[in-house]
């Protein structure tokens, strides 16, 4: 029941630049998405949150987090610090199934600094029958370590859905 | 006096005769009967009774069901100059109908001890079942099977006024010396009393003959010794007491099996033991049990069965031979800890794109998904462990009802649950005309209705009204919004609305309330983890993810209504497994009467808890309940319990 595709990062360094954290990037620019989970039940993560995870102890910190409903807790899946990092994206808590987040796009864009993703941010239609079970959906992706310094989440339709700093 | 007989005496003073209010909710299903009045037949002291001998079987005075009666027995030579002051009315028989689960209750006038009655439980053929023998001034015993049944008040000792109750069973039973009590025959533990340093009573010494005493030579104060009744009762000692003591039940009530003979003799032999001032204190030998303990390595986590009494209803049923429909995702049959716990269900998804598994509605209730992505949230696999994983096989967690069957029946898909959906599904789990074209072999008992929303459709209360007509329990969830408006299905008449409690037993902050509720149960709090347990105060159950794209099974704790829903679901599940009769109606009186419940925040129901917290011991024991349920003294101006100036003044 695989919902991503390959999870390997095909890096455009040609168009980004192998850039550091504060390198502003002259020209719109995408980066290779790549989907590592997307779940309902991520534990700890009752508000909505956008983080950016370039520290290979962090990320097993996180991880261990997201996971601590679970009796055994899966290993964090590998990824290539520092030269990409981890998006963390969540919607909060939530009153029922029905909500979730998964990548509506492959690419992310970054444009003066400012990562840009979009994401299907999917919410039962009103006055839905649902499952009642609390939910805290998140998602995380990996994508190459560019130099954004700020991250905006977009929906389909572009509305802003969640913003941060990295 | 002895002083212990002094404290008996005092203990009565504070007794009432007070009418007891009938409690019953607003919303309670339907009345329930209020017990009627009687009085003895043969009840000499009463000079407006027609004298009718009650004193054996064939003379039996029959009862209507619930019933208070008002009454008077004794030994010949004791009590009031009356009709039967000579040859003594010793016993009254009564024939009445019982159910599983009623409580006859026993209050005399007497102190329990120099007046001393006792209460019995036989069949019409006179074959005592049952006994309540202390020396109490409250006797009680509970109902275990449907039937007709001789109820016995015996006089013991003296004589005594009484009040007979028969009615629904309802907080703890008074504690008394009862023959169906597992305890050893033909022993007593036994503490002498006090005796200066170096001497012995003439019993003591005999016991000390016996070996009960042995190497205790020089032990300054006197501690619990065994005695053998049997060995005790050839010593001569103990034959001046054996002079005082009763042959057995009065009236010569004997059970039928010899074990239990042996054990009724013992129950006499202790109250005579009671009587001897070398005795300061005497009691059964009882055998206790280990509250079963399941072996799945991660039930220690499941702090929501003890929370709800679970252990101690696993010591009565586990839920064999009863199906519980779970109305939901559907299943994920792979998962280790489900295996051999389902029975077929179906998948009533009609929309194949909701479905999601290329067709309509179908035999296979397998979760396909219940999002857009085609991903799935595995709801129902969670719920199903609550209601029935497999339990001690030494693997993952443990069910409420893990005796029992679960019927998977698929209604989420990948857009929503519909209303359509769910009717089919629950008409099909109640064995009605639906629109899968069949139904199954056996209906189910009881349905678990984890899903919910606003508003509703006005044609559907009919469905659920059908389907409790089957004689179907409904439980669904009240819903995680933490407002008082309703949720669909729980808020339809005759569905079992469930709220969620944290750890603490308080209100999760996320459950919805409101006087439509109807009892709570645990649905956790993960953002907690009161008990440091390493792990989030959720509900412990299997779980399946696809999070990262494969599918793995494993255990998760969660959160909400939905997880609330099956603890009271289970609770059903394993009363219809004592009670296999036992109705939604009654299911609801029972809930209305507080036999199932702790009773949580305001005094009976209120909106944040309805009726309290569901407490599976209870619920087990109080299944198949009586006819009514709690009862209303119409007049009891008969009995008089003498508290008049602080004495008491029961027949000498």
């Amino acid at each position: 029941m695989s919902r991503f595709s390959g999870m390997g990062v095909i890096l455009v360094l040609a168009l980004v630049g192998y850039a550091q954290p504060g390198d502003p990037v002259a020209a719109p620019a995408n980066l290779p998405l790549a989907a590592l989970q997307s779940q309902d039940q991520c534990g700890g993560l009752s508000r909505p949150t956008v983080r950016w995870i370039v520290d290979p102890g962090e990320w097993r910190t996180v991880y261990a987090q997201l996971h601590n409903q679970w009796m055994t807790p899966p290993p964090p899946p590998a990824v290539d610090f520092p030269r990409e990092g981890v998006l963390l994206i969540a919607m909060g808590q939530q009153s029922s199934s029905g909500y979730g987040l998964t990548l509506a796009d492959e690419r992310a864009t970054v444009r003066d600094g400012v990562l840009t993703v979009r994401v299907n941010w999917r919410e039962p239609a009103p006055g839905r029958r649902l499952a009642q079970v609390i939910t805290q959906p998140c998602l995380l992706a990996t994508l190459p370590n560019a130099g954004f310094t700020r991250i905006q989440i977009v929906d389909r339709q572009g509305r802003l859905r969640l913003e941060g700093k990295r | 006096m002895r002083a212990n007989l002094l404290k008996y005496a005092l203990l009565t003073l504070g007794l009432t005769s007070l009418p007891l209010q009938a409690s019953i909710g607003d919303d309670a299903p339907s009345p329930v009967p209020a017990a009627e009045a009687a009085m003895d037949s043969d009840d000499g002291g009463n000079p407006d009774a027609i004298y009718i001998p009650n004193d054996t079987p064939t003379t039996a005075q029959t009862l209507p069901n619930p019933v208070v009666v008002n009454g008077y027995v004794h030994q010949p030579g004791t009590g009031p100059e009356d009709q039967s002051h000579a040859s003594g009315d010793i016993v009254d028989v009564y024939q009445v109908r019982l159910r599983a689960g009623q409580r006859v209750t026993l209050t005399m006038a007497g102190d329990g001890v120099q007046a001393d009655l006792d209460l019995g439980l036989a069949d019409l053929d006179g074959n005592l079942l049952d006994a309540s023998a202390g020396q109490m001034r409250v006797e009680s015993l509970t109902v275990k099977q449907d039937g007709d049944y001789l109820a016995l008040v015996g006089a013991n000792r003296g004589a005594s006024r009484y009040e007979l109750r028969i009615d629904q069973a309802q907080g703890r039973a008074a504690p008394s010396l009862r023959l169906s009590d597992r305890f050893v025959a033909g022993e007593a533990i036994v503490r002498f009393s006090e005796r200066a340093a170096g001497t012995r009573s003439v019993l003591q010494t005999q016991a000390g003959i016996m070996g009960a005493l042995e190497g205790r030579e020089n032990e300054p104060r006197q501690r619990n010794a065994l005695l053998n009744l049997a060995g005790l009762r050839q010593i001569e000692g103990y034959r001046t007491l054996a002079s005082i003591e009763s042959p057995g039940f009065p009236g010569g009530f004997q059970p039928p099996e010899p074990v239990a003979r042996d054990k009724l003799a013992t129950l006499y032999q202790l109250k005579t033991l009671a009587l001897d001032p070398e005795v300061e204190l005497a009691g059964l030998n009882y055998i206790r049990q280990i509250l079963f303990t399941p072996n799945d390595p991660h039930y220690p986590l499941q702090w929501h069965y003890p929370q709800i009494s679970l252990p101690q209803a696993w010591d009565v049923t586990t839920g064999a031979n009863v199906i519980v429909a779970v109305v939901d995702t559907g299943l994920v049959f792979s998962h280790p800890d489900l295996q051999g716990q389902w029975v077929a269900g179906y998948d009533f998804i009609k929309d194949p794109v909701n479905a999601g598994d290329g067709d309509g509605i179908d035999p296979n209730p397998e979760d396909v998904g219940d999002n857009p992505d085609g991903g799935s949230s595995f709801h129902g696999t969670h719920v199903s462990g609550t209601l029935a994983a497999a339990t001690n096989n030494a693997v993952g967690v443990a069910g409420i009802a893990f005796g029992a069957k679960i019927m998977p029946l698929r209604v989420c898909g990948r857009t929503n649950c519909t209303d359509y959906d769910i009717e089919q599904a629950i008409r099909f789990a109640a064995g009605l005309a639906n629109d899968s074209g069949t139904t199954p072999p056996r209906r189910a008992d009881v349905i678990n209705l984890s899903i919910g929303g606003p508003g509703f459709t006005p044609g559907s209360q009919a469905v659920y009204d059908q389907v409790r007509a089957a004689g179907v329990i409904m439980v669904a969830a009240a819903g995680n919004d933490g407002v008082s408006e309703m949720n669909y299905p729980a808020a339809f008449a005759g569905v079992i609305a469930v709220g969620a409690v944290d750890i603490n037993k308080a209100l999760a902050p996320y459950s919805n309330f409101g006087s439509w509720v109807s009892v709570v149960a645990p649905g956790g709090n993960t953002g907690q983890d009161v008990n440091g347990d390493g792990k989030p105060d959720g509900v412990l159950s299997t779980a399946t993810s696809d999070g990262s794209g494969a599918l793995v099974n494993g255990y998760a704790v969660w959160q909400g209504t939905s997880m609330a829903t099956p603890h009271v679901a289970g609770v059903a599940t394993l009363m219809k497994a004592v009670a296999p009769s036992l109705t939604p109606q009654r299911f609801a009186e029972l809930l209305t009467s507080g036999a199932l419940t702790d009773d949580l925040g305001a005094s009976g129901k209120d909106d944040q808890f309805g009726y309290g917290l569901i407490n599976a011991r209870k619920a087990v024991t109080a299944v198949g309940g009586g006819s009514g349920g709690a009862s209303r003294v119409i007049d009891s101006s008969l009995l008089n319990f003498g508290i008049n100036a602080g004495i008491m003044t029961s027949a000498p």
